[in-house]
């Protein structure tokens, strides 16, 4: 079990970037479960906001690949989940089913979203409309698609009725997602602009 | 949110710190394993392993978990959630009717199988350098087909060293929005789009610099990394865990 590493051939520029990014998104995740913005009775967490950013800046597969690593690291154990939870557990748990669920959401919004990528760097004002209503699409139907597989186990682990669920499982945190939604959405513009300059380094 | 430093190394030569990284990312698995539907005897006994790996790591476990205030506030929130949803004989003969006994230990019970996680995780990540564990996540992803090893460890470190500077960035964004009255804006979209952009822009520009001094280290698929050596102290000490775990879920 004895093992010394060697150095050998390097990445590019672009496969670090992305791995650097990705793992950024990732740590973002981490800290959005800490990041609470009190709003009424259920305060807003900034997780599942980072997990859909993800998808809109690096596409599915780099943003499947950020929520999998993020995923690794709480099932290795790290406090990286909603409240400091970690580990399998929160798999296994009747809310592992919205944990599962970030992985296929990242990639539906990645590839959505990259429906619209010809209007990304256009400034025009009717492009920047355009390339918004594929982001939000994306964020909608991604959200749509965690609280399917997120409520379907909730149901079936806890036993509960639909109508159940659905008030235990997903009523409380609709007025948060649009929220989310909505600032993603005016967000993602500066963040692009961003991206674009760390791009120009190359 | 600045006390949250359960991510940070702390630097020492005890028996903790000397194992080899893959043995104690494997201890962490086994023991957050064992917690999984635990009962409150077995929940009991895996603290005080928990507690005695700290003690031993002269790791500040404690003291990060009670700065860590979010948490114990998520745990109390677990308990009263459980107490209240429930159904069950009331606590205190009736005195508050919506909470439950059985409620109360059920929160009890899932709140202290989180807190052992968490002692687990805050001495992992305290007695193990990010190189260490950059080696031992590559080591255990290299017979995976289709798995890049590298990638993946790389990526995973990586996250572990921005965590504490995003906290930080955001902990600064939020006292300097504090100081301008932006807590009194009662708009969350304005609030959220107010705390963003700096942080992605102070963030992103730290992933830059990053990506900068990889690419001018040559830093590729076989990085140079710490030597990965297993002592038969190590394979003990992962043996006597495991041990210790299975023989406390046998008897719970």
């Amino acid at each position: 079990m004895n093992e010394n590493i060697g150095e050998e051939n390097a990445f590019s520029f672009t496969q670090i970037r992305n791995m650097v990014l990705g793992a950024l998104m990732a740590a973002l995740m981490a800290v959005g479960a800490y990041i609470a913005i009190p709003v009424g009775p259920v305060p807003i967490v900034l997780q599942n906001m980072f997990v859909m950013m993800a998808g809109l800046i690096l596409g599915p597969w780099w943003g499947a690949a950020s929520v999998g690593i993020y995923m690794l690291a709480g099932i290795l154990g790290m406090p990286v989940f909603s409240g400091g939870g970690a580990g399998l557990v929160q798999f296994m748990g009747p809310t592992g089913g919205y944990l599962f669920a970030y992985l296929p959401a990242v990639v539906l919004i990645g590839l959505i979203s990259g429906q619209g990528k010809n209007y990304h760097d256009n400034p025009a004002a009717g492009a920047v409309t355009k390339a918004m209503v594929y982001d939000v699409l994306a964020m909608v139907l991604g959200s749509a698609l965690v609280y399917a597989i997120g409520v379907s186990r909730l149901k079936s682990m806890a036993g509960f009725s639909w109508g159940k669920a659905w008030a235990v499982g997903m009523a409380p945190f609709l007025i948060g997602d649009v929220i989310k939604i909505a600032a993603n959405a005016s967000l993602i513009v500066g963040i692009r602009n961003m991206l674009r300059r760390f791009k120009s380094d190359e | 949110m600045a006390g949250v430093n359960l991510f940070v190394y702390t630097p020492g030569a005890t028996a903790v710190h000397r194992m080899d990284p893959r043995f104690k990312l494997a201890a962490l698995v086994v023991l957050s394993l064992a917690t999984v539907q635990c009962g409150p005897y077995a929940a009991l006994g895996l603290f005080f392993i928990a507690a005695f790996a700290a003690i031993a790591g002269k790791i500040p476990a404690f003291t990060m978990i009670r700065n860590a205030q979010v948490f114990l506030l998520f745990l109390v929130g677990i308990i009263l959630v459980r107490g209240a949803v429930t159904p069950g004989p009331a606590v205190f003969n009736g005195a508050i009717p919506w909470f439950s006994v059985n409620g109360l230990e059920d929160g009890l019970l899932i709140s202290w199988r989180l807190f052992v996680v968490l002692i687990a995780s805050a001495v992992f990540t305290g007695a193990t350098r990010t190189s260490g564990v950059f080696s031992a996540v590559r080591w255990y992803f290299k017979p995976i087909p289709f798995m890049d090893g590298a990638r993946a460890a790389m990526m995973l470190t990586l996250m572990m060293r921005f965590i504490p500077i995003i906290l930080d960035e955001a902990d600064s964004i939020k006292e300097a929005q504090r100081s301008r009255g932006l807590e009194n804006r009662k708009n969350p979209v304005y609030r959220i789009t107010r705390l963003i952009p700096p942080l992605m822009e102070r963030t992103f520009t730290r992933a830059q610099d990053l990506t900068l001094a990889l690419v001018s280290r040559n830093f590729g698929p076989n990085p140079t990394s710490r030597g990965l050596h297993a002592r038969k102290t190590d394979w003990l000490y992962l043996l006597l865990l495991f041990s210790l775990c299975a023989g406390l879920r046998v008897l719970d």
